[in-house]
C-alpha cells in the first residue's frame, strides 16, 4: 500500500483539523508527557521521602545550564523559521535555518557532555553518588537522547531525505512541521529540567 | 493469489516485511498464539512441582537444563520462580495483548471502518518487528548464565535489582534482558497505539460516525489510549531499574541494605522500593483493561450477530467502556494496600475500586439483556462468547474481596488473587479470543473451521479452565501464599494439597484439549470448506469485503448508512441490514 | 460459624472475625448475584434459542428490573465499603493499642529467608542496631554492644520462633534487612509487607494459646490397613507436620507419625488417630523474596500469660541467639 492512497495523508481531517502525521505526533507527545511526567514524579518522591541531598550539597553550575537553555530556546526559534521558509517556498533559506538548528543542538550536546558529564565524572561524581545525581543523569541523559534523535532526523531531512522536497514539497513541509513540534516539546522538557536541577 | 497484480512486491515484502495490515495482523496472531502455548507450557511444568513437590519431572525433566532443574530432574526453587515470572510476562505481554490488539485489532479494525489500511503502514510493520525482537529477548534470557528473570512478572525491587547478578555480567543476565525486552515491547505497543488512534479517528469512511462504530472498534480505541498513556511510566520505571542494576544507582534501594550478611554499600541508598510499585501498577492496572476491553469488543460483535438483534444499550456500553478506561488510571494502589498505606489513601483507592466495578456490572448486564427476545444461534464462536459471560462474572466478582482493603488483608498475595485474575484473563479473555478466531477465520482464510472439532475444543476447555482456577479460590481462602515452590511446608497448605493436585491435572488436561483446536486451525486454513463473503449474515463492514480481502481491502470505498447492529429490523426483508447497503438497495 | 463454610482457616485473633464477616458476606452477596444472573442466563439460552424463537425482537427490552438490580448492587457495595471495610481497616491501620493496655512491643526483622524476632526485654526499650554489625550466625540484626547502649543488655533475639502471650495486645514493628517480605499469619488474620528502609507497625491480640488452637485443628485420620504401599506412604508423607493428640495403643501423645509408628498402630489394631499440627500457628512469607520464599516459615508460640513470663525469664537470662537448625530445613 503506497501511503499516497490513504486519506488525510496531506489534507486535514475535518474533526481534528490535522493531517495523519500531525495527529499521530501529538499522540506521541502525549505519551512523552507521561514518560517525563513519571520521571518528574519519581524525582518528587525521592526528594520528599529519602536521603536526598540539599541544593547546597549539589555542584551543578547554573551558568552552564543557563547557556544551554539559551541555545535550546534559540534553536526553537530557528526551527520555526525553517518551517516558515519551506512553507513560503524558500527552500534554501529553510535549509539554512535547519542547519542552524542542528548546529545549536550539537553545541548543546557538546557543552552538556564535555563541560558537565565528563567534568563531573572526572571529579568522581557519577550516577551512584546519590539519588540526586542518579535522577539528574537519568533525566538529562534521556533528554539528551531526545535531542540526539531530533538531530538525526533533521540531518536526514537535510541530506538523503531532501529529495522529497522536489517530489512533494507539501509533504516535506509537513514533516518539518512535525519535527518542529517534537523539537518544541524537547525544549519544553528542558525548561522544566533546568530549574528543577540547577536552581531549586 | 494471482500473479497479474499491477505491483508485485515479491515474497519477502509480501509476507515477511509486509506493510499490509492484514498480513501484519496474521503475523501478530500466529506469533502470539505460539507464545501463548509456550507460556502455558511453562505453567504445566510448574504444576508438576506444585502437585508432586520434590518429584522429578517426568519425560522432560532431564532436558530442562541446569538453571531450571537439578541433576535428578527436580524443579529447583529458583527455576520455579523463573518459570513463574516468565509465564506471567509471556502470557500478558507476548500472548494476550499482541493477539487481542496486534492480531484482531490490526486485522479487523481497519476493515470495520472501511479503511484501505492503517494510517501509518510502515509504522505498523515496525511495531510488529519490535515486538518480535522483544519476544526473542525474553526467550534468549532462558539461556544466559543464571537463567531467566526470577523475581516475578512484577519485578519488585530490591529483589529484582539484586537478582541474577552472581555472574560478572551487568547486561547479559536474565533480569536485565527482561527489562530490555520490556522496553522493546512497550515501544512496540506505543507505536501501535498511535497508529490505532489516528486510524480510528481519521480513516472512517463516509457515514461512519463515532456512534455508528462497531463496539469492537470502540474497545480498541479505548485500549489504545490506555496503552498510549499507561505504558510510558513503566518504561520510565524500567530505565530506572536498569540504572540500579547496571550503574548501582539507588532509585529503589533504601539506605542500609544487608543481603546474606553483606552490607550492600555499593548502593548509596536513599531510594524507595515503593516508587517502583507505584510506577509499575500505574501501568499494570490499566493493563488489566487492555487485556479485557478487546475481549469485550469481540464478545459484543459475536453476541449481536448470533442473537440476531441489536446489542442492548449500545450507547450505554460505549460510555461504560470509556468510563472504565478513565477510572483504570485511578485504582492502581489497590494492589498496594499492604505496603503500609494509611487510611486516607486506602479509603480513596478502595472507593475508586468499588466505583470501577459499576461500569463492569453495567457492561455485563447489557450483554445479558441482549439475550432477551433474541433468536440465539449456537455456533462455535457463540458458544465461546456465551461462556465468557459467566466466567468474566466470576472473575469480576472475586475482585470485590480483594478491592476492599479489609478483606484484602486476609486474601492479599494468596492463591485467591491468582484464581481471581486468571478467571478474568484465562476463562475470560482467552475464551473471547478463541471466539474471535472462530468468528473471523472465514474472513481471513476464506475457509470455515470444522464445527465438530470446534465442539471438541470448546467443552473440555470450558470444563478444565474451571478445574484449574476454581480450586485456587479455595486454596486462597484457606490462606496459602502464592508463589510457593512447595505449599505442603505449611499446615494450611498441606490441608488443601488435594485441591492443588486437582488444579494441576486440570492444567494438563486443558493442554490436551487444545489439540483439536491446533488441528482445526491448520487443517481448515488449507482444506476447510470454502466460505462465502458473509457467512454469518453479519452487518458490519468487514463482511462487505471479499474473503480473504485483497490488498487495499475494498473494491470500491464503501459508504455507511446506518448503525452497526441493525438485525431483525421490523418490516425488513432479511433479518440483517449491512451498514454499507442503502435503504434503496435493501428494499 | 459462617466462616468455616468458606474454607477460611480457624480464627484465633480478637478482631479477626470482623474480616471473616466481610469475606463471608461478600461471598454470599457474590453467590446470590451469580445465581440470579445464571438463572436468567440459562432461561434466555433455552427460551430464546433460534428454534424456539425464530424471530428476534428489534427493540431493547425494558430494563426496569436490571436497573433496580444495578442499584441494589451499588447500594450493597457501598454498605460493605462504608459499613465494614473502612472501619475494620481503620482498626488495623490507625488504632494501635494504647499505652494503658500495656501492649507487648516487638520488632520483627525479616530477611532472606528467616524472621528475626527482637524483644526489648523488661526495660521495654530496644537496643540500637547497625547494619555493619550484622553477623548471620551470631548477631542477625546487628545489635550494638551493651557497653554502647545499655538498653541492649536485656534484649533478646529469637529466630523464626515468635513467642507471645495470649490475651495481650501485641504491637509488632515490622521491617526487613534486604528485600520485601510479607509477614502473614492466616490464623491471626494478619498480613503486612515488610519493606527495607521502612518500619511499619501492626497489632493483634491472640485469644487462644497454641495448645487450644491445636485442639481446634485436631482431625481424625483413618489409619491405612497396610503399613506398606502407596496409601501408607501418602499417609505418612501428608501427616509429617502433625502430631498425635492422645495415646494410641503404644504410640504416645505428641508423636510425629513415622513408618515405624504406622506399623505399631496397625499391630495395635488402631483404625483412626486424632492428629493436630505440631506447630499450629505458622508465619508465612506472602511476598516473593527469592529462591527460599517457600521455606521462609516461622512459628508463633502462644502461651498463657504466666507461661510467657516464665519462658521469657528463662530465655532472656541465657542470652543466646537461638539458632534453630531444625526449623531451617
Amino acid at each position: 500500500m503506497s501511503s499516497e492512497l490513504l486519506p488525510h495523508t496531506l489534507e486535514p481531517h475535518p474533526v481534528t483539523g490535522m493531517y495523519n502525521g500531525k495527529f499521530g505526533l501529538w499522540l506521541f507527545l502525549a505519551s512523552e508527557v507521561m514518560l517525563f511526567g513519571a520521571l518528574f514524579s519519581a524525582y518528587i518522591l525521592l526528594r520528599t521521602h529519602g536521603d536526598f541531598p540539599s541544593h547546597e550539597e549539589t555542584t551543578l553550575n547554573y551558568k552552564i545550564g543557563a547557556l544551554n537553555t539559551f541555545l535550546l530556546i534559540t534553536s526553537s526559534v530557528t526551527m520555526v523559521m525553517a518551517w516558515a521558509s519551506f512553507k513560503l517556498n524558500e527552500p534554501s533559506k529553510g535549509k539554512l535555518y535547519l542547519w542552524l538548528t542542528v548546529f545549536l543542538s550539537v553545541a548543546f550536546l557538546v557543552i552538556k557532555i564535555k563541560f558537565e558529564y565528563l567534568h563531573k565524572i572526572h571529579h568522581g561524581i557519577t550516577p551512584d553518588t546519590s539519588t540526586f545525581y542518579a535522577i539528574y543523569y537519568c533525566m538529562t541523559g534521556l533528554h539528551g537522547l531526545h535531542i540526539l534523535g531530533g538531530v538525526i532526523v533533521m540531518l536526514y531531512f537535510l541530506l538523503p531525505g531532501f529529495g522529497l522536497w522536489r517530489k512533494n514539497p507539501e509533504q516535506f513541509t509537513n514533516r518539518i512541521e512535525c519535527t518542529g513540534l517534537y523539537w518544541h516539546f524537547v525544549d519544553l522538557v528542558w525548561i522544566f529540567l533546568f530549574p528543577v536541577f540547577y536552581l531549586l | 493469489m494471482s500473479s497479474d497484480h499491477t505491483h508485485n512486491p515479491g515474497f519477502i515484502r509480501k509476507y515477511v516485511f509486509s506493510v499490509d495490515h492484514k498480513v501484519i495482523g496474521v503475523q501478530y496472531a500466529v506469533t502470539s498464539l505460539i507464545f501463548l502455548f509456550f507460556g502455558f507450557s511453562l505453567m504445566m511444568i510448574m504444576r508438576w512441582q506444585l502437585a508432586y513437590p520434590g518429584d522429578a519431572i517426568p519425560l522432560i525433566g532431564g532436558w530442562l537444563g541446569q538453571y531450571l532443574v537439578d541433576n535428578n530432574g527436580v524443579l529447583l526453587p529458583e527455576g520455579y520462580n523463573a518459570l513463574g515470572a516468565m509465564h506471567g510476562t509471556i502470557m500478558v505481554f507476548l500472548g494476550v495483548v499482541p493477539l487481542a490488539v496486534g492480531g484482531f485489532g490490526n486485522y479487523v479494525m481497519p476493515l470495520q471502518i472501511g479503511a484501505p489500511d492503517m494510517a501509518f503502514p510502515r509504522l505498523n510493520m515496525a511495531s510488529y518487528w519490535v515486538y518480535v525482537l522483544g519476544g526473542i529477548a525474553m526467550l534468549a534470557s532462558f539461556f544466559v548464565p543464571g537463567g531467566a528473570a526470577n523475581s516475578g512478572w512484577t519485578s519488585y525491587p530490591p529483589l529484582s535489582v539484586i537478582a541474577n547478578v552472581d555472574n560478572a555480567h551487568h547486561f547479559w543476565n536474565g533480569q536485565t534482558i527482561w527489562l530490555l525486552g520490556m522496553v522493546l515491547l512497550i515501544t512496540s505497543s506505543l507505536l501501535g497505539s498511535v497508529n490505532f488512534i489516528v486510524t480510528i479517528v481519521h480513516l472512517r469512511v463516509k457515514g461512519l460516525t463515532m456512534f455508528r462504530l462497531p463496539f469492537f472498534v470502540w474497545a480498541q480505541l479505548v485500549t489504545s489510549f490506555l496503552l498510549l498513556l499507561a505504558f510510558p511510566p513503566l518504561e520510565a520505571a524500567g530505565v530506572l531499574q536498569l540504572m540500579d542494576r547496571a550503574f548501582d544507582t539507588s532509585f529503589f534501594m533504601p539506605t542500609g541494605l544487608v543481603v546474606s550478611g553483606v552490607v550492600r554499600d555499593e548502593y548509596a541508598g536513599g531510594g524507595s522500593p515503593l516508587l517502583w510499585q507505584h510506577l509499575f501498577w500505574f501501568l499494570a492496572h490499566p493493563e488489566v483493561y487492555v487485556l479485557i476491553l478487546p475481549a469485550l469488543g469481540i464478545i459484543g460483535e459475536i453476541i449481536a450477530n448470533n442473537t440476531r438483534r441489536p446489542l442492548w444499550g449500545y450507547k450505554t456500553l460505549v460510555y461504560s467502556v470509556v468510563f472504565l478506561g478513565f477510572m483504570s488510571f485511578v485504582v492502581w494502589a489497590h494492589h498496594m494496600f499492604l505496603t503500609g498505606m494509611g487510611t486516607t489513601m486506602s479509603n480513596f483507592f478502595q472507593t475508586t475500586t468499588m466505583i470501577i466495578s459499576i461500569p463492569s456490572v453495567v457492561i455485563l448486564t447489557a450483554m445479558l439483556l441482549s439475550l432477551w427476545n433474541a433468536s440465539i444461534r449456537f455456533n462455535v464462536p457463540m458458544l465461546f462468547a456465551l461462556s465468557f459471560l459467566p466466567m468474566f462474572a466470576i472473575g469480576g466478582l472475586t475482585g470485590l474481596p480483594l478491592g476492599l482493603s479489609a478483606s484484602d488483608i486476609q486474601l492479599h498475595d494468596t492463591y485467591y488473587v491468582i484464581g481471581h485474575f486468571h478467571y478474568v484473563v484465562a476463562p475470560g479473555t482467552i475464551m473471547a479470543l478463541f471466539a474471535g478466531i472462530y468468528f473471523w477465520f472465514p474472513k481471513v482464510t476464506g475457509r470455515k473451521m470444522s464445527t465438530l472439532l470446534g465442539h471438541l475444543h470448546f467443552w473440555p476447555t470450558l470444563l478444565f479452565m474451571n478445574v484449574i482456577f476454581g480450586p485456587m479460590l479455595i486454596i486462597g481462602l484457606r490462606g496459602v501464599s502464592r508463589r510457593l515452590w512447595d505449599q505442603t511446608e505449611y499446615v494450611l497448605g498441606a490441608e488443601v494439597q488435594g485441591w492443588t493436585v486437582m488444579s494441576s491435572w486440570g492444567a494438563w488436561m486443558l493442554g490436551l484439549s487444545q489439540l483439536p483446536f491446533i488441528i482445526n486451525f491448520f487443517y481448515s486454513a488449507v482444506a476447510g470448506k470454502k466460505s462465502v463473503e458473509n457467512p454469518w449474515k453479519a452487518t458490519t463492514l468487514e463482511w462487505a469485503a471479499p474473503s480473504p480481502p485483497p490488498h487495499g481491502n475494498f473494491a470500491e470505498v464503501p459508504v455507511v448508512y446506518r448503525g452497526p447492529y441493525e438485525y431483525s429490523v421490523p418490516g425488513a426483508k432479511e433479518d440483517f441490514q449491512p451498514q454499507h447497503l442503502s435503504d434503496a438497495k435493501l428494499s | 460459624m459462617i466462616a468455616s463454610s468458606f474454607w477460611l482457616p480457624p480464627n484465633i485473633a480478637e478482631r479477626g472475625s470482623e474480616i471473616d464477616i466481610i469475606i463471608s458476606y461478600l461471598h454470599i452477596f457474590m453467590a446470590v448475584l451469580f445465581v440470579v444472573w445464571g438463572v436468567y442466563f440459562a432461561y434466555c439460552l433455552v427460551r430464546f434459542r433460534a428454534s424456539a424463537n425464530p424471530t428476534a425482537t428489534y427493540a431493547d427490552a425494558k430494563a426496569k428490573t436490571s436497573k433496580a438490580a444495578e442499584v441494589i448492587v451499588i447500594v450493597i457495595e457501598a454498605i460493605l465499603l462504608v459499613g465494614f471495610s473502612i472501619p475494620v481497616w481503620a482498626y488495623y491501620r490507625s488504632e494501635p493499642p494504647t499505652a494503658d493496655k500495656n501492649p507487648l512491643t516487638v520488632r520483627v526483622v525479616a530477611q532472606q529467608f528467616a524472621w528475626n524476632i527482637h524483644y526489648p526485654g523488661p526495660d521495654g526499650k530496644f537496643g540500637k542496631t547497625r547494619p555493619e554489625l550484622i553477623d548471620e550466625a551470631l548477631n542477625p540484626i546487628g545489635l550494638v554492644d551493651a557497653s554502647e547502649d545499655p538498653n541492649r543488655a536485656d534484649d533478646y533475639v529469637s529466630v523464626n520462633i515468635f513467642h507471645i502471650p495470649k490475651d495481650r495486645d501485641i504491637l509488632v514493628r515490622l521491617t526487613s534487612k534486604d528485600v520485601i517480605h510479607s509477614f502473614a499469619v492466616p490464623l491471626l488474620r494478619v498480613k503486612q509487607d515488610a519493606i527495607p528502609g521502612m518500619e511499619i507497625p501492626i497489632w493483634f491480640k491472640a485469644t487462644k494459646t497454641s495448645e487450644e488452637t491445636q485442639k481446634i485443628m485436631t482431625r481424625a485420620y483413618a489409619v491405612p490397613e497396610s503399613a506398606a504401599g502407596r496409601r501408607a506412604e501418602k499417609f505418612i508423607n501428608r501427616n509429617r507436620l502433625l502430631i498425635t493428640m492422645s495415646k494410641n495403643g503404644s504410640v504416645p501423645a505428641g508423636t510425629t507419625l513415622t513408618a515405624e509408628h504406622l506399623k505399631t498402630l496397625i499391630a495395635d489394631g488402631i483404625t483412626s488417630v486424632d492428629l493436630a499440627p505440631a506447630f499450629p500457628v505458622n508465619i508465612q512469607c506472602a511476598q516473593l523474596c527469592g529462591l527460599g520464599h517457600y521455606r521462609m516459615k516461622g512459628q508463633m508460640v502462644i502461651h498463657e500469660s504466666d507461661d510467657y513470663e516464665a519462658w521469657f525469664a528463662e530465655a532472656g537470662v541465657e542470652e543466646v541467639f537461638e539458632d534453630d537448625e531444625e526449623e531451617d530445613d
